[in-house]
């Protein structure tokens, strides 16, 4: 008993100090009013999520940065939420290997892949970029369970650079992506990356080179 | 309409659902009401295991249940007859977590020590699998062999992987070649000495890279190992030292390596047990570049301590101290530089070589303590504290927090509460482009649960939570650009109620609300800022309508309202209608069967303003979705099974182009998968396990363009995929 009577102390002590603490320690900041419109982000489902991504690309600046983290699984808040993780493809970690004669940071993680964002929309910084995805045509079939909240997307994609009249492809690729729903909206928490088959792991256009391969490349050292 | 409508309309078919008082049916229950909701109906029915206590044992072991399923699953294999407690029992005996109970008993296995004292002892294990999927074919070959003939002891661990992945009728390799031997004596049951070969071929080839990925490595050493055992004090160590010869792609290097490893375990009764263990390796050689003569001094080096301190284990008040420290250092020669020095008198050009070593170093520290108040697995109280670094070359990681944990049982009611607060703080260096500022992210989070049956056949769950992650950045260099700070909100209250009718039937309603808030705060971001609020409600039954015939249905509705606050001309409603039946059967003949429907409608629209001044949902698009699978599964004989296992998919999606309906794509999906799965004796000591299937995937779509339907090309899939392994035992 005497456990008990402890424990509803403990318990009554906890309750009283929530109840009558001055600064509600959930309370979240109060956000400017906005001075320009930014990306839509929108998660309700897994294309509007990828769409949400295409634009946080090519809207490069602080708008397009923060809906590209939104995007992104966080495992360290929200209980039971995945954490994210970007996949090369084999072929291509032998190459960077070779080149670069170093080993590829292994996890590919958010905090990652967070620095890889600044260094992609950073690479042509006078360009205009269009990210799009398409269906990959030789996994066809996507995977949506709404009732589990889980989702498998095989999508092919391409980053395009213009200025003027140069116009130049910088990323190009497949990708299987997984995502799932966590509170009420979809998030991305793996990529498995593939490279484009014509343009093969060093394609002969330099430019030409998958997301995988961009990302090992934005860890290589440099101011 | 007011969020209380909006409400109200989901309620209504929950309301529906209580008026039929539709039939109800059981599953397998825990017997405290905090596992009332635990169900290993699936288990007991596919797999015909019994896990009795599993939910209660795995709550207690602090692991997902699931795990300790899986592991069970696997130590069966490795340890026969094996029960949960049995493999509790196992790890307690071992002073090890329980999911390192099968690694360490493998280790043990090759321990010479251990086998010291018998006469003559020869073990051979071979095993021979093959695994092929659409893309992937891996073929591999593995022989453990253990000798002992008093004192002295051979063994031999040889493992060769050969893999292949097409891509586009472009073939790559890899191939993985590993041989481990030693032999030595053991002087006693305390120590023992040996030598140590290890050699490792690796291969790889692909028809996109200029060269292969040949590695070649071999290390020559002298081993040593001791181990002193009492009811006091218990300490294993081993001792590695000898030649090194590693020629890769990235590096040439030819040195002396070498590493130490130990265990102690200081047992002090029932009062305490402080488990230490540590390893050091490395090697210091002279490397050089594949395709460079000039050599350079490199050193590689890894360290790692663990430890653990449990104070009054068994006691109501104790004490567990985890603590690890990870440190890894890696040097290669990346670039030949050529320093050239004019002389004026006499005229010459001294040149000098040099070498610029890249060097890698990470960082990774830990700490965690937790003060455990315990009375008895349903009243607990556990407050703890843990501190995390790392470093490594992209920047350094902190965090520190704390975590409450409240388990109490009053008056047949279970409630469970936690609150945790974290802190984290992570540099970001400037590299190429991007970084060069701090994160600073405060996370904390807040939930109870309350489980109480009422009466013989209800059983309430009540379960709020709430949490908070606060993003907060300082640049760190004068180009840098750091994000935004950012808020994510979250908060979500659940009810759930049980009716158990009889052993044969139940049925559960659910009721969920939840809020979600992105937050961005400078003014720039915050027009994306967002709020989505869900609504779901749930009801589900469970019938066992035979003893080998169970029904289950599951039916869901959900709205989830996104508002931006911001930009209210951009609010959407998603909303799912969702029902999934299943029916599980065993049938006689070893025939069992299993079919899923499922059944979702997912309309979605936008907000539109009319000309009352108010905002209407407007419908913007609409997709049905149908889902049939069937898994069968036939058992003719012992050790042979047939599986089949179609799959169809057929979905419509609609939009709405100015204001009115059209059906815009169409799609049906068919998959098939069938074989047999084999588990056969081969002679008296071997054995082939595996499954051999072919898949086909068969896909047509239709795209409507104003109203016409155009029929995409038929996509189709054809291959087969399975793994066979074979092992043997002398």
């Amino acid at each position: 008993m005497g456990f008990r009577r402890a424990g509803l102390a403990i318990a009554a002590g906890v309750l009283a100090l929530a109840l009558g603490a001055c600064v509600n320690p959930f309370q979240p900041a109060t956000p400017e009013s906005p001075t320009g419109k930014g990306v839509t982000e929108n998660f309700a489902t897994p294309d509007l999520l990828l769409q949400t991504m295409s634009d946080a690309i090519s809207t490069k600046g602080t708008s397009g940065r923060n809906a590209y983290y939104d995007v992104l699984a966080d495992s360290t808040g929200t209980p039971g939420m995945p954490a994210f993780y970007a996949f090369h493809f084999p072929a291509v970690v032998d190459a960077w290997r070779l080149s670069t004669q170093r080993d590829p940071p292994n996890p590919w993680d958010i905090r990652l892949e967070k620095l890889f964002y600044d260094y992609l929309i950073g690479l042509l910084p006078t360009f205009t970029y269009t990210f799009v995805w398409a269906p990959d045509n030789s996994s066809p079939v996507d995977q949506y369970d709404p009732t589990a909240g889980t989702a498998l997307y095989h999508r092919y994609y391409e980053l395009q650079a213009t200025s003027g009249s140069i116009n130049k492809t910088i990323a190009i690729g497949y990708a299987d992506l997984y995502m799932q729903k966590v509170n009420g909206r979809w998030w991305l928490y793996r990529w498995e990356d593939r490279v484009n088959p014509p343009d093969g792991v060093n394609p002969t256009d330099p430019d030409r080179l998958s997301m995988g391969r961009r990302r090992l490349d934005s860890t290589t050292a440099g101011p | 309409m007011t969020r209380n409508r909006r409400l109200s309309l989901l309620l209504l078919p929950i309301s529906l659902v209580l008026l039929t008082q539709a039939l109800p049916g059981r599953a397998q229950q825990g017997t405290s009401a905090r596992f009332a909701f635990a169900d290993t109906t699936l288990l007991r029915d596919t797999l015909d295991l019994h896990f009795g206590g599993l939910f209660p044992l795995a709550d207690s072991l602090q692991v997902a249940p699931d795990t300790l399923r899986a592991l069970m699953i696997r130590y069966h294999l490795i340890i026969p007859r094996l029960t949960l407690g049995r493999m509790v029992s196992l790890a307690d005996s071992l002073h090890v977590p329980v999911d390192s109970v099968g690694p360490v008993m493998d280790r043990e296995r090759f321990n010479p020590l251990n086998n010291r004292g018998k006469k003559q002892k020869t073990d051979f294990q071979y095993t021979s699998g093959y695994d092929t999927q659409r893309t992937t074919s891996t073929w591999t070959n593995g022989s453990q062999y253990r000798l002992s003939r008093g004192a002295g002891y051979l063994t031999n661990i040889t493992s060769i992987e050969l893999q292949n992945i097409t891509s586009n009728n472009i073939v790559s390799q890899r191939q993985n070649r590993e041989a481990t031997t030693e032999a030595g004596l053991s002087f006693n049951r305390n120590v023992s000495v040996g030598g140590r070969s290890y050699q490792l071929r690796f291969y790889s080839v692909d028809p996109g890279s200029p060269t292969t990925q040949d590695e070649t490595k071999n290390e020559y050493s002298f081993t040593g190992r001791a181990q002193r055992k009492s009811q006091l004090l218990s300490l294993d160590s081993n001792i590695r030292t000898g030649w090194l010869d590693d020629n890769s792609v990235a590096a040439i290097k030819r040195g002396l390596s070498g590493s130490a490893d130990g265990r102690i375990r200081l047992q002090g009764g029932n009062v305490f047990s402080h488990d230490l263990s540590g390893s050091v390796s490395g090697n210091i050689s002279r490397t050089r570049q594949p395709f460079h003569t000039l050599e350079s001094n490199t050193q590689d080096l890894s360290t790692s301590l663990r430890g653990n301190l449990a104070v009054l284990p068994n006691a109501p008040l104790g004490l567990n101290v985890n603590y690890s420290l990870r440190h890894t250092k890696v040097e290669t020669p990346v670039q030949t530089i050529r320093y050239d020095t004019v002389l004026t008198t006499p005229a010459r050009i001294d040149t000098i070589n040099g070498v610029l070593i890249n060097r890698i170093a990470n960082v990774g520290n830990s700490a965690d303590a937790t003060l455990r108040m315990r009375k008895d697995s349903d009243h607990s109280l556990q407050l703890a504290g843990s501190v995390n670094s790392s470093d490594s070359p992209t920047g350094t990681h902190w965090d520190g927090g704390g975590k409450a944990t409240l388990r109490y049982l009053v008056s047949g009611a279970a409630i469970d509460a936690n609150y945790g607060d974290t802190r984290s703080t992570s540099i970001y260096l400037r590299q190429r482009g991007g970084g060069g500022y701090q994160e600073h992210d405060l996370s904390r989070s807040a939930d109870g649960q309350l489980v109480r049956s009422i009466g013989t056949r209800f059983v309430t769950k009540l379960l709020g939570s709430i949490g908070l992650d606060q993003y907060r950045y300082v640049a760190q260099a004068d180009s840098a650009t750091p994000p935004s700070p950012r808020d994510a909100y979250r908060q979500q209250y659940r009810g759930e109620v049980s009716y158990i009718a009889s052993d044969k039937i139940t049925t559960g309603l659910v009721l969920q609300v939840s809020l979600n808030r992105t937050i961005n705060i400078q003014a720039a971001t915050t027009g994306s800022n967002s709020d989505t609020r869900s609504y779901r409600g749930e009801w589900r039954w469970n019938f066992r309508m035979f003893k080998s015939l169970t029904v289950t249905q599951n039916n869901s509705i959900q709205a989830d309202y996104l508002a931006y606050p911001f930009a209210p001309d951009r609010n959407t409603l998603a909303l799912s209608y969702n029902t999934v039946t299943s029916l599980a059967a065993q049938l006689p003949g070893n025939f069992l069967i299993d079919v899923q429907h499922n059944v979702s409608q997912l309309p979605r629209g936008s907000y539109v303003l009319q000309p009352d001044g108010r905002n209407y949902l407007q419908l913007s698009d609409n997709s049905q979705n149908y889902a049939l699978n069937v898994g069968a599964r036939y058992q003719p004989a012992p050790g042979l099974g047939i599986h089949f296992e179609p799959h169809y998919m057929s979905s419509d999606r609609s939009g709405t182009v100015n204001g009115v309906q059209t059906k815009q794509r169409t799609d049906k999906h068919l998959d098939f998968s069938g074989g047999v799965d084999l588990n056969w004796k081969v002679g008296a000591k071997g054995q082939l396990t595996g499954r051999v299937s072919r898949s086909y995937s068969d896909q047509r779509t239709i795209n409507y363009q104003n109203g016409v339907g155009v029929l995409t090309p038929r996509s189709e899939t054809d291959f087969w995929n399975g793994n066979l392994q074979l092992s043997w035992t002398l």
